[in-house]
């Protein structure tokens, strides 16, 4: 239903899962989450339909919807679970080694207000072994901001363009990212976000520390940051209990909520093109 | 007045029939009442109005009925004495060792007498038992879930007295404390006259609500669903009090009870399938209902309807029937989580066939619903809506039959209750269809303005320099290769 449902490749991951191959996937009969937040699961610069189903990562999003006024929901889980679920990770995986580092950034349009230099210090003070540091597309082609990361010694990368309404983005976002994490012992962010449950979930040790810098314009609807910091208390810290994290992390991205594909063809109305590239196949 | 085989005892009523069931509900009938009559010891009278193969069943019997058609169709039969009239003289006729009184004390009243109270009949009857005999009564429930899910009905010819008159008892305990020293009462559904089933009162078990799941066919035009209602008042204890009827067995002691087996002997204990993922599906517990789905569908009971099926210990499947076809029985739970708007978690559900879908999706299965063929023995036959509206939760109408032998009933009528769901539900889903239309409408305006836009920008392209260099180019390479094809 919305260009949102392709943004990171999100589509795309849950059509492989469904063996129902094609580009650009097929269209979700619904509303895909496209991001892990604290609110009804559904951006709030979106305009919904009545009556069109909204796809949600977890069970605690879903009640909190239903208590929103939202009705027609169903929890399948994130995609990043589901990438998980098809690409293991091989038995014989090199060691992992240093620190994935997210900082925490905003999205087209919004401007991050916050000290990079303090941050670059902070991270360089607590981070044991290399760091990679993975910056929004946005900031990845603003020079000045990937300098000062480069300047500090780091590795910087760009997992890729998430998509908008006009462009599409890059389908295999997700998959960069997972093959990053897993080459990385730890994942860390200055805000509890999609990137450290993901790392978390791809077996990294978490960290969320330094200045959660501040949106200009934040919508402070559901609490902002510090509900994200009373809530999820135990996820913030240099060091944190990596069971309590994974715990946590399988909650929130609804690993232990996925569904089988044929039932995400049929909720997903994919069941035609299911036929279709099956008849292809032949 | 003379009939042969027939004794007069007065208060008959000339032109009635209670048998032919034309002025009221009929004789009590059926064959889950045969117990009651297998229990008779020594002499026994049967009082009202009994089907004909209830009462052949005793080679020696009193027969008490009030209206002289009846009396004359039942007499004439070796070893059964007849008797018309009202219960008023039956001490005249000495005492018996059993009296059985299935269709109620009522109905052994006539339109000669006074007008007897309930109370008043007991005491006839009670009056010609022997003081160890057995004294089996049936009596309807005021407040049974057959009249909590019914609008009242119109009087028939048997109600010149409409409503129970105060005596009779209200509650199993008042039966059982009129009826006599120690009694049992029996839970009858859906009615006295003709029951399906009867119940010990104690029982709650899985098997009891499967049964009571199949025991209200024929019962139409409610405001509610009565199996609901029914095995909800089980699950709360309070299957007895809201039951439609009672049978109550009375004796002067324990040792003199007859015990009288009745309900489905199965000695199996647990909820039914239909119960834990009815369940599941309320709590919107997924991993719970892909688990139950999986195991039942992937097991030899996938053709069982999970109503039929109990739960028991460890997720133990215990099928009550033989099984028939899984997408049946697939369908047959999708049209149960559909009813009358029971909370369940898929959005956006287009009807019965649509959640047949992805139920089968969520054991892990595929239904090809092109072709029919299935990836797995067993799967969903597309023909098996035939009948059904093409998204219609179930038929209004009560047209259309479940084919492929499945052993359950009948689509019924909905019930007034469920009619109101089902206008609602329609009425939400054509506004949200026209939310939709407009959705895709202005859509389609913004994704044709883009083509426009892009048609545009490839006119102006191919009109300036290097498009017209590159034309005349392909132009001069196509004429080139149009001249050495000739030479060639």
């Amino acid at each position: 239903m919305h260009r949102a449902n392709d943004y990171y490749g999100h589509s795309a991951v849950l059509a492989r899962y469904c063996g129902v191959p094609g580009e650009p996937p097929p269209r979700i009969h619904g509303y895909l989450q496209h991001g892990w937040n604290i609110g009804d699961g559904m951006a709030a610069d979106h305009e919904y339909v009545a009556g069109v189903p909204l796809f949600l990562w977890s069970e605690r999003v879903r009640r909190r919807a239903w208590s929103m006024g939202r009705r027609e929901t169903y929890v399948v889980g994130a995609p990043w679970a589901y990438l998980l679920r098809l690409r293991p990770e091989p038995p014989a995986a090199p060691a992992r080694e240093g620190t994935i580092w997210y900082p925490f950034h905003g999205w087209e349009g919004q401007h991050v207000r916050g000290d990079h230099a303090r941050l670059i210090d902070r991270i360089k003070h607590t981070e044991p072994g290399p760091v990679t540091v993975c910056l929004y597309w946005q900031e990845f082609f603003t020079a000045d901001v990937r300098r000062r990361y480069e300047r500090a010694g780091f590795r910087v990368i760009c997992h890729g363009y998430r998509g908008n309404a006009h462009q599409a983005g890059d389908p295999d976002f997700l998959d960069r990212q997972l093959t990053e994490l897993r080459q990385h012992r730890r994942v860390a962010s200055n805000r509890l976000s999609s990137a450290v449950w993901y790392g978390i979930l791809a077996g990294c040790e978490p960290a969320v520390y330094g200045d959660p810098m501040v949106l200009e314009n934040e919508d402070p609807t559901h609490g902002g940051q510090a509900r994200i910091r009373r809530q999820w208390s135990g996820l913030h810290g240099e060091q944190i209990d990596v069971a309590i994290a994974y715990t946590a992390a399988v909650n929130e991205l609804g690993a232990d909520r996925m569904a089988p594909p044929a039932e995400l063809r049929q909720l997903f109305r994919w069941t035609r093109a299911a036929a279709r590239a099956k008849e292809h196949a032949l | 007045m003379e009939t042969a085989g027939v004794r007069f005892v007065g208060d008959e009523m000339l032109v009635w029939s209670d048998l032919d069931g034309a002025h009221g509900p009929g004789p009590a009938r059926g064959a889950v009442l045969a117990p009651f009559l297998a229990a008779a010891r020594g002499r026994t009278l049967v009082a009202g109005p009994h089907a004909a193969e209830l009462l052949d069943a005793l080679p020696e019997v009193t027969v008490l009925v009030r209206g002289v058609k009846d009396a004359e169709l039942l007499a004439g039969r070796e070893g059964r004495t007849v008797l018309c009239g009202s219960p008023a003289t039956l001490s005249a006729e000495g005492t018996f060792d059993t009296i059985i009184a299935l269709a109620g004390l009522e109905v052994l009243d006539t339109a000669e007498t006074d007008g007897l109270t309930w109370a008043e009949i007991l005491a006839m009857l009670k009056n010609v038992l022997e003081p160890g005999g057995v004294l089996v009564v049936g009596v309807e429930n005021p407040l049974g879930v057959h009249r909590l899910a019914a609008p009242r009905s119109r009087r028939t010819d048997a109600e010149w007295t409409p409503v129970p008159d105060e005596t009779r008892p209200v509650n199993p305990d008042a039966l059982r404390a009129a009826a006599g020293a120690v009694g049992r009462v029996y839970s009858v559904y859906p009615g006295l006259e003709a029951p399906e089933l009867i119940l010990d009162g104690n029982d709650r078990s899985g098997v009891a609500e499967s049964a009571l799941a199949r025991a209200f066919t024929g019962t139409d035009d409610m405001t509610a669903d009565p199996v609901e209602l029914a095995i909800e008042s089980l699950r709360c204890g309070v299957g007895p009090v809201l039951a439609p009827g009672w049978i109550v067995v009375a004796a002067r002691d324990e040792e003199s009870l007859p015990d009288i087996k009745v309900g489905p002997q199965r000695a199996v204990s647990g909820p039914t399938l239909e119960r834990c993922l009815v369940h599941a599906a309320a709590r919107q517990d997924l991993p719970v209902l892909r688990a139950l789905l999986a195991d039942w569908q992937s097991g030899e009971n996938a053709g069982v309807p999970a109503d039929q099926i109990i739960s028991g210990l460890g997720g133990a499947l215990s099928p009550l029937v033989e099984p028939g076809d899984p997408g049946q029985a697939l369908r047959a739970l999708a049209v149960r989580l559909l009813r009358g708007g029971f909370p369940h978690p898929w959005p956006a559900v287009t009807g019965v066939d649509d959640l047949t879908r992805t139920l089968a999706g969520m054991a892990g299965r595929d239904i090809d619903p092109a072709s029919g063929a299935g990836s797995a023995p067993g799967d969903i036959d597309p023909a098996s809506g035939a009948g059904f509206a093409p998204g219609d939760t179930y038929p209004a109408s009560g047209a259309g039959s479940l084919p492929g032998g499945l052993d359950a009933p009948e689509p019924r009528r909905l019930p007034f209750a469920e009619l109101v769901a089902y206008r609602e539900r329609l009425t939400r889903e054509l506004s949200e269809v026209r939310a939709q239309a407009a959705f895709f409408e202005t859509e389609l305006t913004a994704r044709e303005a883009d083509l426009r836009g892009a048609q545009r920008m490839v006119e102006l392209l191919s009109g300036k320099g290097p498009a017209r260099a590159g034309q005349a180019f392909v132009g001069g390479v196509r004429a080139a290769r149009r001249v050495l094809r000739r030479r060639g």
